[in-house]
C-alpha cells in the first residue's frame, strides 16, 4: 500500500512538472476570469429598478402566461419569486451575483477542466509508450495491474485538482467583481408544493458533482484509448469529439427507444433531482442511468486492464 | 556448480507466423560478462525484452535465480537492472527526479546511494539538469545509473556503450568488470561493437536468425586459430610479391608498401628465410591474429554488422 502511494506520487509528479499541465491552469483562471470580467462590464444596470420592482414585474408576466397556459417549471419561479419577496432573499442566480457567476462557472469552468483531464488521460499512457519509458517502467518489482492502476488514480487526482482550482477560481473572481454581500444567502427550490432553503456551498457542489460523472466517463475513455492505441493524439482527438458531439447524436438517435442506452443519454443525472427537468426519455430513471454508466465504465476498464496486461511492449 | 542466474529454456518467440526466437537455451552464471553477439534482426533485442518481462514468450521459459519470469515476475525480476535499446529517461525531468522516480519503485535505496550511483556514473554536476539539456553519452550514463540504482544481481544492457566517448566507454567497461569481478554480477551485453565485446566479455553467446550458434569463451573464440595474418614490410615490394605467389597457390595483398597474407603461423620462418636468400629487404614483419570481427564474420556467413 505505501509502495502504489508511492507509484501515484511517481504519475502526479510526471503530470506537474509538465508545462503543458501548468499552461492549463493558467488559462482556465484567464478564461474564468475573462467571463467574470464579461458579464461584469455588460451588467445591465436596471439601475432605477430595485431587484424588488424586478421581480414583481417578472411575476405579472408570469401570472399571465400561467393563465393561458400552466406549466410547472413557470409556477416553481414564480413561488420562488414570491418567496424571495416575502422573506427579503436578493436573488443569486443572476452571472452578475457572488453565487450566480460560480454556478455558471461549475457548467462553464468545468467544460474546459474535462477537455484538460482528457488531454491528460489521453497521454498517461501512450506517452510513456512513445518515448519508451514504459521498458523502464514495466522492469520493475511492480506487476503491470499496479502500474495502470497508479496511472488511473493519478488521473482521478488529476481531475480532482483541477476541479478544485476551477472552483477556488471561480469564488476568486466572483469576490473581485461581483463582491462578497450575497455570501450567506440560501440556496432556493422548489418540491412538493413549497419552496425550502437550501444550503448554497452545497448546492454548488452539487452541480459541480454533476458535472464530475461525465467528467470521469470521459476520462476513462481517453485512458482506455491511451492504453489499447498507444497514441495520445487519437486518444485526446476521438474523447475530446465524443465530447463534443455526444448532443449532436442524441438529437438523431433521440427518437428511438434504445437511444436510452447510449451512454449520451445518461450522462447528465440533473433531470432525476429538484428543478433539472426533464429525463431523456420517458421512464428512465437515476438508478437505470447509474445501472447503464456503471455497465459502460467497467466495460472500458476491463478492456483497459487486459490490453495492458497482455500485450508485448514492443516501444 | 553454482546456480545459474540466468537461465533460458527452450524460450520460443512467434509473432504472427513468423518465429523470431527459435528455440533459444542457454545458462549464465554469476560473475561473467556474457556478450549477446548477432547481426541486426538476429533476436538480441527480443531475447531480452523476454528475459526482462516485456514480451510474453511462445513456449519454454526464462529462470532467474531459479525462479520463473512468467509465474512469479515480481520476485524473479528483483534482482535484474536493465537497459533495453536506447535509455529513454523522463525528458521533461531533471536527472535526479528520473532516479527518485525508479528509487521509488524498488525497496530501500536512500537518498545516500543515490548520490553514490550519481557519482560512480559521473553525472553529479549536472544531475539536477532537465534531461532533455543531455547529450546522449549523458543519458546513457543516466540509464546505467537507474539501472544499478538498486544494486542489481544481475545487469542486462543493450548496446550500453552506443552513444560514449572513449574514454567513457573504457570507464563503463572497466566498471563493469569490477562488478562481475568484485560483487559476483551477472552481466549480459549485446553490443555491435565487437572490439568492444572481446575486451569486455567472458563469454560470448552467437545468435543468427533466432537460433543460437554457437557459445564461446572469448579466448577459445579469438586466440585459438593457427592461421594468421602475417603484413610483411619490404622492399622491392613487387619481388617479395612474386616470390610469395610462387610459393604459394595463393596471392598476397598489396596494401602500400606492405603486403599482407594469411599462412600458418609455424610457416612464417621459413619464409623469411626465401625472402632474405632472394635478397628482399625485411623492414617488419608482423602477424596479426584474426579479430573477433572476421571471426564472427566467418561464423555467421558474413552477414553485414553494422
Ligand atoms: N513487433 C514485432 N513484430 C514483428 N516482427 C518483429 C517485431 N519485433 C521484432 N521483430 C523481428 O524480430 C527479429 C529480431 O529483432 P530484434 O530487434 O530482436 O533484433 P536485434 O538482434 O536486436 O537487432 P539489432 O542488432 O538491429 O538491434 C527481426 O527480424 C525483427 O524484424
Ligand atoms: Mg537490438
Amino acid at each position: 500500500m505505501f509502495k502504489f502511494i508511492k507509484l501515484v506520487q511517481n504519475e502526479n509528479m510526471k503530470t506537474f512538472r509538465r508545462v503543458s499541465s501548468i499552461v492549463m491552469l493558467a488559462i482556465l483562471l484567464c478564461a474564468l476570469g475573462g467571463v467574470g470580467a464579461i458579464n461584469k462590464h455588460y451588467d445591465t444596470k436596471d439601475g432605477k429598478q430595485t431587484w424588488q420592482q424586478q421581480l414583481q414585474a417578472e411575476n405579472q408576466t408570469l401570472e399571465k402566461q400561467l393563465k393561458e397556459h400552466p406549466n410547472n417549471s413557470m409556477k416553481e419561479t414564480l413561488a420562488i419569486n414570491t418567496y424571495r419577496l416575502d422573506h427579503n432573499i436578493k436573488p443569486q442566480d443572476r452571472s452578475t451575483s457572488f453565487w450566480g457567476n460560480i454556478a455558471d462557472d461549475a457548467a462553464n469552468g468545468m467544460q474546459l477542466v474535462m477537455i484538460f483531464a482528457i488531454i491528460i488521460a489521453g497521454g498517461i499512457v501512450s506517452s510513456e509508450f512513445g518515448s519508451g519509458t514504459i521498458k523502464l517502467l514495466l522492469t520493475r518489482p511492480v506487476s503491470r495491474s499496479t502500474i495502470l492502476l497508479s496511472k488511473y488514480v493519478s488521473t482521478l487526482f488529476t481531475i480532482l485538482v483541477y476541479t478544485f482550482a476551477c472552483f477556488i477560481f471561480s469564488c476568486l473572481v466572483s469576490a473581485t467583481f461581483f463582491g462578497l454581500d450575497g455570501l450567506s444567502s440560501p440556496y432556493l427550490f422548489y418540491q412538493d408544493g413549497a419552496v425550502h432553503e437550501g444550503n448554497m456551498l452545497l448546492h454548488v457542489f452539487g452541480q459541480y458533482g454533476f458535472q464530475l460523472i461525465p467528467t470521469v466517463m470521459f476520462v476513462t475513455l481517453a485512458f482506455l484509448i491511451s492504453t489499447v492505441f498507444r497514441n495520445s493524439a487519437l486518444a485526446i482527438g476521438l474523447s475530446i469529439f465524443g465530447l463534443m458531439a455526444g448532443s449532436l447524436v442524441l438529437q438523431f438517435i433521440g427518437r428511438f427507444t434504445w437511444s436510452k442506452y447510449v451512454i449520451f443519454s445518461n450522462l447528465d443525472l440533473t433531470p432525476y433531482f429538484h428543478g433539472g427537468g426533464e429525463p431523456f426519455r420517458e421512464g428512465m430513471t437515476l438508478g437505470f442511468s447509474i445501472t447503464v454508466l456503471a455497465i459502460y465504465y467497467m466495460v472500458f476498464i476491463a478492456i483497459t486492464w487486459i490490453s495492458f496486461k497482455k500485450r508485448d511492449v514492443t516501444a | 556448480m553454482t546456480q545459474p542466474a540466468i537461465q533460458l529454456q527452450h524460450v520460443k518467440k512467434k509473432i504472427g507466423s513468423k518465429t523470431i526466437i527459435k528455440d533459444l537455451s542457454f545458462d549464465i552464471y554469476p560473475g561473467e560478462v556474457f556478450g549477446f553477439l548477432g547481426p541486426n534482426g538476429a533476436g538480441k533485442t527480443t531475447t531480452i525484452r523476454m528475459i526482462v518481462g516485456l514480451m510474453k514468450m511462445s513456449e519454454g521459459d526464462i529462470l532467474i535465480f531459479g525462479k520463473s519470469i512468467k509465474k512469479h515476475y515480481k520476485e524473479a525480476i528483483k534482482p535484474v537492472g536493465a537497459i533495453v535499446e536506447n535509455p529513454e529517461l523522463y525528458k521533461h525531468l531533471s536527472g535526479y527526479l528520473n532516479l527518485i522516480h525508479y528509487a521509488r519503485m524498488v525497496n530501500g535505496v536512500t537518498k545516500k546511494r543515490i548520490d553514490e550511483v550519481v557519482e560512480l556514473v559521473g553525472l553529479k554536476q549536472r544531475i539536477h539538469e532537465k534531461v532533455k539539456t543531455y547529450s546522449l553519452g549523458m543519458r546513457q550514463r543516466l540509464g546505467l545509473a537507474q539501472a544499478l540504482l538498486h544494486s542489481p544481481k544481475i545487469l542486462i544492457l543493450d548496446e550500453p556503450t552506443n552513444g560514449l566517448d572513449p574514454a567513457g566507454i573504457r570507464e563503463i567497461r572497466q566498471y563493469i568488470r569490477r562488478l562481475a569481478a568484485e560483487e559476483g554480477l551477472a552481466v549480459i551485453v549485446s553490443s555491435h561493437l565487437l572490439s568492444e565485446m572481446e575486451l569486455m566479455c567472458d563469454r560470448l553467446g552467437i545468435i543468427q536468425n533466432g537460433q543460437l550458434v554457437g557459445v564461446h569463451t572469448v579466448g577459445e573464440f579469438v586466440g585459438n586459430d593457427h592461421e594468421v595474418m602475417v603484413r610483411f614490410a619490404v622492399d622491392p615490394i613487387d619481388r617479395a610479391f612474386a616470390i610469395l605467389s610462387e610459393h604459394y597457390q595463393a596471392s598476397p595483398q598489396k596494401e602500400g608498401n606492405q603486403l599482407l597474407h594469411p599462412m600458418n603461423h609455424e610457416d612464417i620462418p621459413e619464409l623469411i628465410e626465401t625472402l632474405v636468400q632472394n635478397n628482399i629487404k625485411i623492414y617488419g614483419v608482423h602477424a596479426e591474429s584474426k579479430t573477433l570481427e572476421e571471426k564472427f564474420l566467418e561464423v555467421t556467413g558474413g552477414e553485414k554488422i553494422v
